[in-house]
Formats: structure tokens, sequence, C-alpha cells
């Protein structure tokens, strides 16, 4: 374990007047960090690797499709909608669970919800469920 | 661009000179510079996932006003908190919307939360928001997205 010291990060406290009106127009000096990184291999490599393991955990619907080599022509068919509405479903943030769970479905996989708890097992949710008793 | 991105990501100019600060740091045995690729792995992955990054790498900071949300660089565990070591970086970002519904991330500011706690996130949200709402105003035509409800 490292000291308080020998951790310490550099404090981001600037105040707003700070910014000079040439800090607005270098927007773009964003992708410069992203060179800076591709421009070293090694930093390359622990980017790339960072990214994946979050990609491993986590897809957006347009991901899991593309995953299973599916158009969205093809999970429109599926859910009886034309393409440009599930481009927008899989760009919203909000959506009713029957319509998360038919998308899934439609790629062929099927939809599971986990609640988390700080120092407790995850539990799965089972919400609109088929009664299988 | 050599990452696929879903939802553009902007960086208010005093994160930016935060992380300028951070590629050349050097205190203690800490490498930086890799603190400084996990940083922008993590504002890849709000590029790449949008609105769809979560848990570990990114929480809703419940007590804004604002849709306020923050990157984390080490997700505590049940069993092994912050077990990749200090620093435990926070660092608040935010989603803003124009009249097209067009909606766009802006990272506001960055920290250790080591040492305050939960606490930190009180102390530096304002000025997250705030720095969000001086982002918009020179972005004519976009504005902070508020939760139902919240205020400043």
């Amino acid at each position: 374990m490292t000291t308080k010291n020998r951790s310490k990060v550099p404090v981001d406290d600037a105040s707003l007047d700070t910014v000079a009106d040439a800090d607005w127009t270098s927007d773009d000096r964003r992708d410069r960090y992203f060179e800076m990184i591709a421009a070293d291999p090694k930093a390359k490599e622990a980017f790339d690797a960072a990214l994946d393991e979050i990609r491993e955990h986590q897809a957006t619907l347009m991901q899991v499709r593309k995953a299973q080599n599916l158009t969205q022509a093809t999970i429109g068919s599926l859910l009886d909608m034309d393409q440009s509405e599930v481009s927008r479903l899989e760009r919203r943030s909000d959506m009713l669970l029957s319509t998360l769970r038919s998308f899934i479905r439609a790629s062929g996989g099927e939809l599971q919800l986990v609640a988390t708890y700080p120092e407790a097992y995850p539990v799965q949710l089972l919400i609109g469920e088929d009664d299988h008793t | 661009m050599w990452y696929s991105t879903y939802m553009e990501v902007r960086l208010h100019p005093l994160f930016r000179r935060w992380l300028d600060q951070l590629v050349d740091h050097e205190a203690g045995d800490v490498d930086w510079f890799e603190v400084y690729v996990e940083v922008m792995a993590l504002i890849a992955a709000l590029g790449e996932f949008g609105r769809g990054l979560g848990d570990p790498e990114s929480h809703p900071v419940v007590s804004a006003g604002y849709d306020l949300h923050a990157l984390r660089r080490t997700p505590p565990t049940v069993t092994t908190p912050y077990a990749d070591g200090p620093p435990v970086l926070r660092i608040l970002y935010g989603f803003v919307t124009n009249d097209d519904g067009d909606e766009l991330a802006v990272v506001a500011i960055a920290g250790d939360k080591a040492a305050l706690g939960n606490a930190w996130y009180q102390a530096n949200l304002n000025r997250a928001q705030d720095r969000i709402d001086q982002w918009c105003q020179h972005n004519p035509g976009y504005k902070p997205i508020i939760k139902r409800g919240g205020r400043r």
C-alpha cells in the first residue's frame, strides 16, 4: 500500500475565471491525448487492455446485435418494427422491460435482471416472467 | 480515430488542464502516465457506451441536481474495496442536450476521494455543475440535463 503522500494526485481546483478564451477553441486537443497513447506501444497496450476489460462486461444494444451478426432490419422483422425504429430503440436510454426482453430474445439471448446490494449476494429479479409453477 | 464512438464526449478546459498535469505528474512511486492511460480508457468507454456505461466504471451521482455521473478508476468490490490502490479517482461528467435532442457528455472535474470519502462528491458536485453551465455558455444551443425534480 502506498502512502498518502506517494499517491498525491494533481488537485483540480481551478476557478472558472481562469479559463482563457483560447481554451474554448482548442477542444480538438482531446484527440492529442489519444494520439499520445497511440504513439507509445506500452501505453497503447494498457489502454486497449483496460477498454477490453470494460467491453467484456458491458455492451450497448447495438453491440449485442452486432456481436450476433444481425442487422437492424433483421431485428426489425422479428419485432415487427422497421429498421429506423430499431435504430432509435438502440439509442434510447429508457424503455419498457418487455421491449428490452423482446430485443434480446430477437438477437438470440435471454434477458436477466440482477439487483446488487452492498455486502450481499446479487439477486436475480423475476419481473414479468412466465409462471413456471 | 482508432476506437469506435457512440456518444460525443467533450472535455471542459479545466479538466483538460488537470489531464495535462497528470501526464507529466511526478509524485512518489505511482506511474502517473499509467493512471492517465486508465483515465483515457474510461473516457473512451464513455464515448463508446454513452449512457449505457454503468457499474463499476460509472455511477450516477444521486445527490446532484444535474444528470451527473462519476467515472471510477478503482471500482471497489465487496471483498476488495479500492483493490487497485490509490489514487481513488472520481471524474464527474454530465449530459447536455440541444433543441434537436442531441446529447453529449461533458467531463467536468476529477479528484481523489480517498481522504474525504463520499464527502468528496458534496465538495465537488457544485463545481462540476458550474463547469457544465460554463461549457454550455460557450457552446450555444446546449443546456445541462437536469434530473426530474432536480435543482442546483
